[in-house]
């Protein structure tokens, strides 16, 4: 209990939308009037909404979600950047964030003196710096450039040096907002070495956000998932990148269950959902000549006409190879719900398992397609018998997966 | 259960959000963003730090070829230039620590966006290096005064001169919290700091900088004393020369106008830092 160092409780967060930035008089004035008349001059959004978790000392937490998904807002709340609307953030330590690397960096001032600026900032004290500081130098591969003003770095040289001094930080709670994005292979692969060390042997709690699930894997032991505002996974690493990659979905060999999927985070629209898929057929397996039936049940949350669904299908690797495309499959009112049976001829795709994404679009002017919902589809498996002597023995790895007929 | 915590933190406005003991923990950071402000003031430039005087030793030349010897302006019995320097480098520190923070939230929110500290540090460090300013200033200052005295222009004042002191203090501390308070109002609405810029510059008309309050007459004499800052470069010149008199009601005036602005500037500060990331 008391090795709990963050507790995150009930945090929510409303923005202002439109221009409330910059305002002038003249329009602080017309809002006034408007706000008399009963007309609302901005709406809000909900950036967050209801958080909740906690952190234990020494822990190392990963933060993900798609874009827009908080995780950012999350992290400044936590950093006291802004404060929250509702909720209510505790802390027992020394919060460091480094939302970004080399915050405060002065141009003019050279790699030193950028060292002890960006340091204290940071919240080092003078005598914390001047201890630390042939480390950091060392640690930034900069050693010959540092009584150089920085606007004559490199790119490359600016992050590092910054980079450096951020991980020689002595504080119980480290916020790092993708920093490791930055600079060559190498020095990322040190940086994440140095995290690492810094967590387990010193104790230090580390709160890392990114998008390269390969790095929140190495780094982090639990993670959370931030969904349109909304915590939606707290738990084990693993788990959470399969979530996130969208794996999770319930699903058996004819049937699969779209209800708690987690939309990837390109999808810009939620016009129509898709709710679940179910083969048809008796079998599984395609074993003859058959059609493929599968059986889509969808809502709709927004008015929409002649919307069809594509039907994906990608080899191992997630590479798709082939496509079969249905229009005018989905029509109807918010809260209309219905069922699509569509039928796939996979005459002239060869043996092999393969997996599927439907894919949900509008149609828009000039033939181009808005896709309203995205999901991974039940995996095919096509198993024919087929040896005949006078056939050759299909390699899909060399020729692919379809053979024209 | 709830006071185990170190920091808490919350949506609800609190009045006073001011504290003393954290802006201390970061003192490192105010010393550091001073020296950034002064190196980067004078990086690559030949004369650096004598920029300082140049502006009020400059000006104040101009006033007194201008005021002392075209308008021949009464000067209270000391030299013209000695007079006006004097009230002008007071002046200066009130300005500059004024102008120099009206814009501090704005110009710093990029920075402010990123990283968590007091944001006190920064209207203090700006403060901090303008009373650096003014301190060269008053060695200069100190030189033209020594000149006279040997000339037997000025007398020597003796223990009044220490009153400078809490005088210089005052006008920087008024300044500032002015500033702070433009500062938090120009987040929303910009047009203020328009205003301040042309407000400082006429207020110091409305100031006993270039003119003696002696000569007016009783109307102008009450218009001028309205300014706080009136009663503060009068008895600086004081002290300093021994001209003039201290206006007793203007400095009580002014003491309080100051602890009150700087009660105001502390609290609309605090105020405005803790969500003015979201509508900078």
């Amino acid at each position: 209990m008391d090795d709990v160092i963050l507790k995150v409780s009930n945090v929510g967060k409303d923005y202002v939308l439109g221009t409330v930035t910059g305002e002038t008089l003249k329009d602080a004035v017309k809002r006034q009037a408007n706000k008399k008349t009963g007309k609302l001059h901005n709406e809000s959004f909900t950036a967050l909404n209801d958080v909740s978790f906690e952190v234990k000392r020494g822990e190392t937490l990963g933060i993900i979600g798609s874009n827009g998904a908080g995780k950012s807002t999350l992290l400044k709340l936590i950093s006291r950047i802004t404060s929250p609307t509702r909720g209510k953030i505790c802390i027992n330590g020394k919060v460091a964030s480094l939302l970004e690397v080399g915050t405060g960096f002065h141009p003019e001032l050279t790699g030193r003196e950028n060292i002890y600026l960006n340091g204290s900032i940071l919240g080092m004290t003078m005598k914390e710096i001047d201890s630390k500081i042939d480390s950091i130098i060392a640690f930034s591969e900069c050693g010959r450039f540092i009584d150089t003003p920085v606007k004559r770095y490199s790119s490359g040289m600016y992050v590092k040096l910054a980079f450096s001094v951020a991980v020689h930080l002595d504080a119980d709670i480290l916020i790092m907002d993708e920093v490791l994005a930055v600079g060559d292979v190498k020095f990322q692969h040190k940086c994440l070495k140095k995290m690492r060390e810094i967590a387990t042997q010193e104790n230090k709690t580390i709160l890392y956000v990114s998008h390269n699930m390969g790095t929140v894997r190495r780094l982090c032991q639990r993670c959370i998932i931030l969904d349109h505002g909304t915590l939606v996974f707290n738990g084990d690493t693993e788990e959470a990148c399969d979530r996130y990659f969208g794996n999770e979905s319930v699903k058996t060999e004819k049937f699969v269950d779209f209800s708690d999927y987690v939309r990837p985070g390109w999808l810009g629209r939620e016009d129509v959902r898709l709710i679940s898929a179910e083969y048809e057929n008796e079998d599984s397996e395609i074993t003859g000549t058959e059609e493929l039936e599968i059986k889509l049940k969808w809502r709709v949350l927004k008015d929409v006409v002649k919307v069809g669904v594509r039907v994906e299908i990608n080899d191992q690797e997630e590479r798709a190879f082939a496509t079969k495309v249905f229009y005018n499959l989905i029509e109807g009112a918010p809260g209309d719900t219905g069922e699509s049976v569509i039928k796939l001829d996979l005459s002239q795709v060869k043996n092999g398992e393969y997996k599927t994404f439907y894919t949900v679009f509008a149609m828009e002017q000039f033939g181009e397609g808005a896709d309203l919902d995205c999901v991974k589809g039940l995996d095919i498996v096509i198993h024919r018998e087929e040896h005949e002597d006078s056939r050759l023995n299909w390699h899909n790895s060399a020729w692919g997966n379809i053979e024209l007929m | 259960m709830d006071s185990k915590w170190q920091v808490e933190i919350d949506g609800k406005p609190k009045l006073w959000n001011f504290n003393l003991r954290e802006l201390w923990q970061f003192r490192s950071l105010i010393w550091m963003l001073y020296k950034r402000n002064y190196s980067v003031q004078y990086k690559q430039t030949v004369l650096g730090p004598f920029w300082m005087i140049f502006g009020v030793v400059f000006n104040t030349g101009i006033f007194t070829l201008v005021f002392g010897y075209v308008g021949n302006m009464d000067s209270d019995g000391i030299p013209y230039f000695l007079f006006c320097l004097s009230g002008n480098i007071i002046w200066t520190l009130f300005a500059s620590c004024f102008l120099g923070n009206t814009r501090v939230l704005m110009e710093n929110a990029y920075l402010f966006g990123k990283v968590y500290f007091p944001r006190l540090a920064v209207p203090v460090a700006n403060g901090l290096l303008n009373m650096m300013k003014c301190l060269i200033q008053l060695v200069v200052c100190a030189g033209v005064w020594a000149y006279y005295l040997i000339r037997g222009d000025v007398v020597f004042t003796g223990l009044p001169l220490l009153g400078m002191i809490p005088l210089l203090l005052l006008s920087s501390f008024m300044g500032t919290s002015l500033g702070m308070i433009i500062s938090s109002l120009t987040v929303k609405y910009r047009d203020l700091g328009h205003v301040a810029g042309i407000g400082v510059q006429g207020l110091m008309y409305v100031s006993p900088v270039l003119y003696p309050v002696s000569q007016l007459s009783p109307i102008l004499k009450r218009i001028v004393y309205l300014n706080p800052m009136s009663a503060f470069v009068e008895a600086f010149r004081y002290c300093l020369t021994g001209t003039g008199n201290i206006y007793w009601p203007g400095m009580v005036y002014g003491v309080v106008f100051s602890i009150v602005i700087t009660m105001i500037g502390l609290i609309l500060f605090g105020k405005t830092e803790k969500n003015f990331v979201d509508i900078v």
